[in-house]
């Protein structure tokens, strides 16, 4: 239940950052994923089971606070969430790149599944190719972000697991 | 030889030679060609007084100096302050110049408007994305913001509140692509049309206006109240591009908006009077 708690936390930070810094951080267009970024590194710690719950609450925080309909960003990233897991901690762990291009993929999973989503909800959309201009920079500011924040999940986890770094 | 000495000197008596002092003085006082004595001595010592006088009073400059200087530093730290104590009410002064401006532009866009309250929102959160161009302000239902309340600066229209919650509400900006406003141009024909978003990027287009109406860039684009989902008189931007083609019926146009959507600021909700 604590990690639980710890990742609403760490998700409510994230859902803030992305509606008030992430609008201020454009890269070729794209902006940073924070939510998602946080979800995907949850997911890639803890695996798929914790990896969807975490999923799905941090994209109902991030329908709060966006304009998306409400529970859109919940499936999806509990989605996502699940499917991040999937792949074994160490794997992740021993392979950075394969660690970065898995944040990557992630990322352009989640947005094509979101345009495939609005677009059955029946909203106007912009072409896919529009779409993708502005979606690859963000999935490479994800792929950057995931490092440190996989690096803070690691120590919050261990912080609430009483783990003691040894010093020799 | 041991035991020799000198012999003693004979000297004069003290009250001779005071005699021989004042003799002296007596004679020089008293005119006669002593007193060429007296140029001699000028002569001699008045190069030696210039000399010294002279660098008396570079010295006596000097001193002087240092004393300007720390009186001129104090005079210039004081007008400094004063220097930024201008310059600070003059920041505060152009401020209220631009908020004068704007209160007498709003004052002529409430009278131009149906009746209603001006109610002073804040931005709180923004949706940029290439789905969505919205904002969230810091007024809901509580506040007198509902669903569908207008949201303006003094400059023009900046979109409708499509969710309200009781504290906040969600802005639909006009640059985002699901937005419709039925438009019309402030030109001798009057023409009229639908001006959508273009996802991101401050661009708006007007679409289905009739190929008859004459559109000139530099138009002004206002709302045109059709469909009372917008007031009317409105103004939403200028036409900078217009786009015809013989085939079709309608034609387009491309309108800068008035108000720049990445700098939000001093926002208003047109809400209803009750």
């Amino acid at each position: 239940m604590t990690h639980y708690l710890a990742a609403t936390g760490l998700l409510l930070v994230a859902a803030l950052a992305q509606s008030l810094v992430g609008p201020h951080l454009p890269l070729f267009g794209g902006r940073p994923d924070f939510v998602l970024t946080v979800v995907l590194a949850w997911a890639m710690l803890r695996g798929s089971g914790e990896g969807a719950v975490v999923g799905f609450v941090g994209g109902l925080l991030l329908d709060s606070v966006s304009y998306s309909p409400f529970g859109l960003n919940g499936a999806l990233l509990g989605l996502t969430g699940y499917l991040g897991g999937i792949g074994q901690t160490n794997f992740y762990r021993t392979n950075l790149g394969f660690f970065l291009a898995a944040a990557s993929a992630m990322t352009l999973l989640y947005h094509t599944a979101t345009y495939l989503m609005l677009q059955a909800l029946g909203l106007a959309l912009p072409p896919v190719d529009e779409m993708y201009r502005l979606v690859l920079p963000s999935a490479v500011w994800n792929a950057l972000l995931l490092v440190p924040v996989s690096i803070a999940c690691r120590r919050l986890l261990r912080a609430l697991a009483g783990w003691r770094q040894l010093k020799v | 030889m041991m035991g020799m000495t000198e012999p003693p000197r004979r000297q004069l008596p003290r009250w001779a030679s005071t005699l021989v002092v004042v003799v002296v003085a007596v004679l020089l006082l008293t005119p006669g060609p002593w007193r060429e004595l007296e140029k001699v001595g000028s002569s001699v010592l008045s190069p030696i007084q210039l000399g010294v006088s002279g660098t008396i009073g570079e010295v006596s400059s000097v001193f002087g100096t240092l004393q300007r200087v720390r009186d001129l530093a104090t005079q210039n730290a004081d007008y400094r302050e004063e220097i930024d104590r201008l310059e600070s009410e003059l920041v505060r002064l152009r401020e209220l110049e631009v908020e004068n401006t704007d209160l007498r532009n709003l004052l002529g866009l409430k009278e131009r408007t149906r009746p209603g309250t001006l109610l002073p929102v804040s931005v709180i959160g923004r949706d940029d994305t290439a789905y969505a161009q919205a904002i969230t302000v810091d007024r809901g239902t509580t506040g007198g913001v509902v669903e569908g309340t207008v949201i303006v600066t003094h400059k023009g229209l900046v979109g409708r509140v499509v969710k309200a919650n009781p504290l906040s509400a969600k802005v639909m900006l006009l640059n985002d692509i699901n937005s419709s406003v039925a438009i019309r141009l402030q030109s001798d024909t009057r023409a009229t049309g639908i001006l959508r978003g273009q996802s991101q990027g401050n661009s708006l287009v007007v679409v289905h206006i009739p190929q008859t109406d004459v559109i000139k860039v530099g138009d002004v684009v206002i709302t045109s109240g059709i469909g009372e989902v917008y007031p009317e008189g409105l103004v939403v931007g200028k036409v900078t591009r217009v786009e015809r083609n013989e085939a079709d019926p309608f034609q387009a146009a491309a309108v800068e908006p008035a108000v720049d959507m990445n700098k939000l600021e001093r926002l208003y909700a047109l809400a209803e009077e009750k």
